[in-house]
């Protein structure tokens, strides 16, 4: 042990970096770059509580909020995409997946757990996930080349252990502070005059650490030693990160600048989301990492958006209260609902804004959009019944492949009679029932983290994947 | 009692059941506080510990750790780490604890800035190293240096194979304060450190008085009590009382178990809660500091004083006002309070704190409040009906008003929203931040009654008659039980299986000794499940 540890520490000295990294696709020359497949991306990005679908009645006048009512290329834009429409070529939204089997065991909030992981989850029990999620899936299959396998972020501290899961029953924490994730990304070691001794500093003491873990496993019982390798894979992901110097940055890695302080706040909203999505796009643009996720809020969302003139949490705008209680839109279901669409256009905001800078140009490289497969989606649809129907997906991306975009994709969701007569599901071109295992299936497909004929989550929904989207 | 409470449940068919009304060992002796005159069959009875899993430092476990340590404050640094997940409030739950990711790298950032915090100050770096490292005592000292703080953060002495490692680490290193700084990271972030791992088939001596310090202080054995532990004095069931009782008088202990009802009772959600500031325009830090100021008051008195009972926490009298209390309470005293025979003041459920906790932004929720004191003060576990509650959508020509009502006509919903609604309804005289109104902004009058249903009582309106109804409840005294179970043993209590006999000898202590919180806890702390555990699975 003891010599183990000196001569890992003189390799470091030495070295410097002497251990390997990955290939960056910036470091190779212009030629090679154009013929060299990037790696494959995978950019996650939640928003909380959905989006109208225009009540129930689905009568003239009342369709048209969120989903659009003809499929195909050709779909008239709708009051909360219209954030969206600069980028309506480059996208195709999903209308009519559903949880499926998932949501008749849940109500509320909680069927919120399985939108990432496709797994039922014990009722009311927040943070005991049933399965991995999406992100955990492809990071442990394309994010292990490079220096951290995931980075995952969310808005707000409220609401711990929702959207992330490295396994069943184990959260993986999303960082809140843009600081604090700046500095995990763009560590302040090294400086002038080769590598900073901390590199070697920190191999002696994660050494040492693994040392202890070795000898205390030999004395656990089987679940111990597995809750013991978990965090033994965490420090190994640490080991990457910390004890190895980092390769020189990318020409296309924009030097970075450290977010503002304080900005964790509803009425900075705006430049928080921005922050995040800045940093996440930095993190991709500079290879640290290639698997990304996004949550823009909790759901069961008491948050404001006073930057809209909406002066009320966002949770009243989606539900009236219990009867008998005061309620500010009383009498008033249209100013309730005209609030919620504020927010909902937002939310597409943010979805165009991380569009913007995935579709941006690098230079000789192409743009991240084309290496990378891009989701975003939302817990419900309309959050005022806690729908689990018709979840909107946005999908974008060529994730190094070739995928027609620009269309609306219909699916027929036949798990609520009432709801089947929606006009985009009843007169639904796709095929019926898809869900969001359905969803993650074919998307973790397309990034080469599962096989054709692997499925993602629960291996009794029956998924299949989707056709249409990666080829 | 029992049977009425049973005939509740299923007359409503709400899936709800109630603490020591399932079908446990020991048929109508399965739960806590019953007949005392029928024989119990948990007499002698061999107790299960239960199961348990290596215990992660939480983040208050981890910052008070490193206050013994190394005598500094890591509240910046554990700041930055995942919250820790919790179940009914508490933060310790065993099953959800896991190192993931974020935490391996927070820890790692934590030690480093930790221990460079201590060794830049020459006198603090002096005390904590013991000896001096320089010249030809290198040697001796870091290994004597590495002993001692590598016994504090694994809570016992460490084998001559672990010294060794942490000295490794020091070796690569030309200037031993270097050195000695690797090594104290090195054992911040070793597993044995972050986990409390128990590995005999029996529990040693350290292992029990980590458990014990735990429970009590919140913090790690010192070497005192570590001490105590090797020399055998926790073995038997007279020296482990000696020392519990010792641990409680410590001023640790009243620090600890403030936290603990704060986590209980949700009074550590009122650091953060927002009001809207167009309702409640003087609602800020010092209205927040001021709750928890008179709810912590309140607990300390119901928690310590000498022949109080806990359960009186609902009844008192007594209140402690700010300025900023005195405002919401309409009064103009300050400071202890006797509220005599004001009507809607005096007890736990009239206090601002709670009543505002249990609120929203800027209107008042029964569900929310009725959900409070059926699940933390009665313990019921309302669960769902199988298929899910159905989402309340308003179907064509529908108000929202009518589709609420189709909602909790429901015979699936009936159940449970009687159960949870009027509860909050007999509340609904106190807004928001707890002050009194008469009616809503939009100007309608408030609701006055509730109703606790399943308890054999009438209606009731305001929180002073909820406070004596609920003090009366045997399931009151059974959650407070179960509550200080759940804190100990870092899990949900199995009421009507494993845990049925330890719960019903703690209520009957809890209840012989009228209502003594001390006596509560030393009866846990010298009890079999709580120094007894599982052998490994294989």
């Amino acid at each position: 042990m003891k010599s183990h540890l000196l001569s890992r520490r003189t390799l470091l000295r030495g070295a410097g970096v002497g251990l390997a990294l990955p290939l960056l696709e910036a470091m190779l020359p212009r030629k090679a770059a154009a013929q060299t497949v990037a790696p494959t991306r995978l950019v996650l990005l939640h928003w909380p509580q959905g989006c109208d679908f225009g009540a129930s009645d689905w009568s003239p006048g009342n369709e048209g909020i969120f989903f659009p009512t003809a499929a195909g290329a050709s779909w008239p834009m709708t009051k909360c995409l219209m954030p969206l429409a600069p980028h309506r070529a480059d996208f195709n939204l999903l209308s009519g997946i559903c949880y499926g089997p998932l949501e008749r065991k849940e109500e509320s909030h909680d069927h919120a757990i399985a939108l990432f992981t496709g797994a039922p989850h014990p009722v009311g029990r927040v943070g005991v996930s049933q399965g991995p999620s999406v992100d955990q899936v492809a990071a442990r299959a394309i994010g292990t080349s490079s220096r951290f396998s995931s980075v995952g972020a969310k808005l707000f501290t409220d609401d711990e252990g929702w959207w992330s899961h490295s396994a069943a029953g184990v959260a993986n924490p999303l960082e809140a502070n843009p600081r604090t994730l700046f500095d995990r990304l763009f560590p302040a070691t090294g400086g002038g005059g080769g590598p900073s001794p901390e590199y070697g500093r920190s191999a002696s003491v994660l050494d040492a650490v693994k040392a202890d873990a070795a000898r205390l496993q030999r004395k656990l019982g089987r679940q111990d030693q597995q809750r013991l390798e978990q965090h033994l894979t965490s420090v190994r992901e640490l080991e990457k990160a910390v004890a190895v110097a980092p390769p020189a940055p990318p020409s296309t890695c924009m030097s970075p600048q450290a977010p503002a302080n304080g900005l964790m706040t509803d009425e900075n909203v705006v430049a928080y989301a921005k922050a995040m999505i800045d940093l996440l796009v930095l993190a991709l643009e500079c290879d640290l990492t290639r698997v990304t996720f996004l949550s823009l809020g909790p759901s069961q969302n008491y948050h404001k958006h006073p930057h809209l003139g909406v002066s009320n949490v966002y949770h009243t705008l989606c539900h009236s209260p219990p009867a008998g209680t005061f309620d500010p839109y009383a009498g008033n279901e249209a100013g309730r609902r005209a609030d919620y669409h504020k927010v909902t256009a937002f939310y597409m905001e943010q979805v165009a804004y991380y569009l913007s800078k995935l579709k941006a140009p690098r230079g000789a490289l192409p743009p991240l959009l084309d290496s990378a497969a891009f989701v975003a989606c939302s817990e419900f649809s309309d959050a005022g019944g806690h729908q689990p129907y018709f979840l909107p997906f946005i999908v974008a991306g060529k994730a190094n492949k070739t995928m027609t975009t620009g269309q609306n994709l219909t699916y027929r969701c036949e798990w609520n009679p009432d709801f089947a007569r929606a006009p985009w599901c009843a007169n639904a071109a796709g095929p019926a029932n898809r869900t969001v295992n359905d969803v993650w299936t074919t998307t973790l497909r397309a990034v080469g983290a599962l096989q054709p004929n692997e499925v993602f989550g629960d291996v009794n929904i029956g998924t299949t994947g989707l056709s249409g989207l990666w080829a | 009692m029992r049977w009425v409470l049973a005939a509740t449940v299923v007359l409503f068919g709400c899936t709800g059941s109630i603490m020591g009304n399932g079908p446990g060992p020991g048929g109508a002796g399965g739960g806590t506080g019953l007949d005392p005159s029928s024989p119990s069959a948990c007499t002698g009875a061999p107790i299960d510990p239960g199961p348990l899993l290596m215990r992660r430092l939480t983040n208050a476990e981890y910052r008070a750790s490193v206050e013994l340590l190394l005598g500094v404050d890591a509240a910046a640094e554990v700041a930055l780490f995942p919250a820790d997940l919790r179940r009914t409030g508490f933060d310790n739950a065993f099953d959800l604890q896991t190192v993931s990711v974020p935490h391996a790298d927070r820890y790692h950032a934590a030690s480093k800035a930790l221990v460079a915090r201590v060794f830049a100050d020459p006198s603090r770096r002096a005390a904590l190293l013991g000896c001096d490292p320089s010249g030809g005592n290198r040697t001796t000292c870091l290994r004597t240096f590495v002993a001692r703080l590598g016994r504090l953060a694994f809570r016992r002495t460490l084998e001559p194979e672990e010294i060794d490692t942490s000295f490794t680490v020091t070796t690569g290193e030309t200037d031993p304060l270097e050195g000695a700084q690797l090594a104290a990271r090195a054992l911040l972030e070793s597993p044995s450190f972050l986990w409390r791992a128990e590995v005999g088939p029996a529990l040693t001596g350290p292992e029990l008085a980590t458990r014990l310090s735990f429970f009590l202080w919140g913090a790690p054995p010192d070497e005192a009590l570590l001490d105590a532990a090797e020399r055998g004095e926790l073995a038997t069931p007279a020296g482990l009382e000696a020392k519990a009782r010792e641990l409680i008088a410590d001023p640790r202990a009243r620090a600890s178990f403030e936290r603990f009802t704060d986590m209980w009772f949700g009074i550590d959600k009122l650091a953060t809660t927002s009001r809207s500031a167009s309702a409640f325009p003087q609602f800020g830090d010092a209205t927040r500091a001021a709750m928890r100021d008179e709810l912590h008051r309140l607990f300390a008195k119901h928690l310590w004083a000498e022949s109080v009972p806990l359960l009186d926490v609902y009844t008192t009298r007594t209140g402690w006002l700010s300025t900023e209390l005195a405002g919401i309470y309409g009064v103009t005293a300050s400071g202890e309070h006797d509220w005599a025979d004001h009507e809607s003041r005096g007890g736990l459920f009239t206090t601002a704190g709670l009543l505002t906790l249990t609120a929203r932004n800027d209107f008042t929720s029964p569900i929310q409040r009725g959900l409070y004191v059926r699940e933390t003060v009665l313990c019921e576990k309302l669960t769902l009906p199988a298929g899910g509650v159905p989402p309340i959508t308003i179907m064509p020509g529908e108000t929202q008003e009518q589709a609420e009502s189709r909602h909790t006509s429901d015979p699936a919903c009936t159940g449970c929203h009687l159960r949870i609604d009027p509860v909050g309804l007999g509340l609904e005289r106190y807004d928001a931040v707890g002050a009194l109104r008469t009616q809503y902004p939009d100007g309608k009058p408030v609701k006055l009654a509730g109703k606790v249903l399943g308890l054999d009582v009438p209606d009731y309106a305001g929180g002073v008659e909820l406070g004596r109804i609920v003090r009366t409840a045997p399931a009151a005294s059974r959650c407070a039980v179960q509550h200080v179970f759940r804190w100990a043993m870092a899990r949900m209590e199995d009421k009507g299986g494993i845990d049925a006999c330890t719960l019903e000898q703690l209520g009957d202590r809890f209840e012989s000794t009228n209502q003594s919180f001390t006596e509560l806890v030393v009866a846990l702390a010298t009890h079999d499940a709580f120094r007894s555990r599982r052998p490994n699975e294989p």
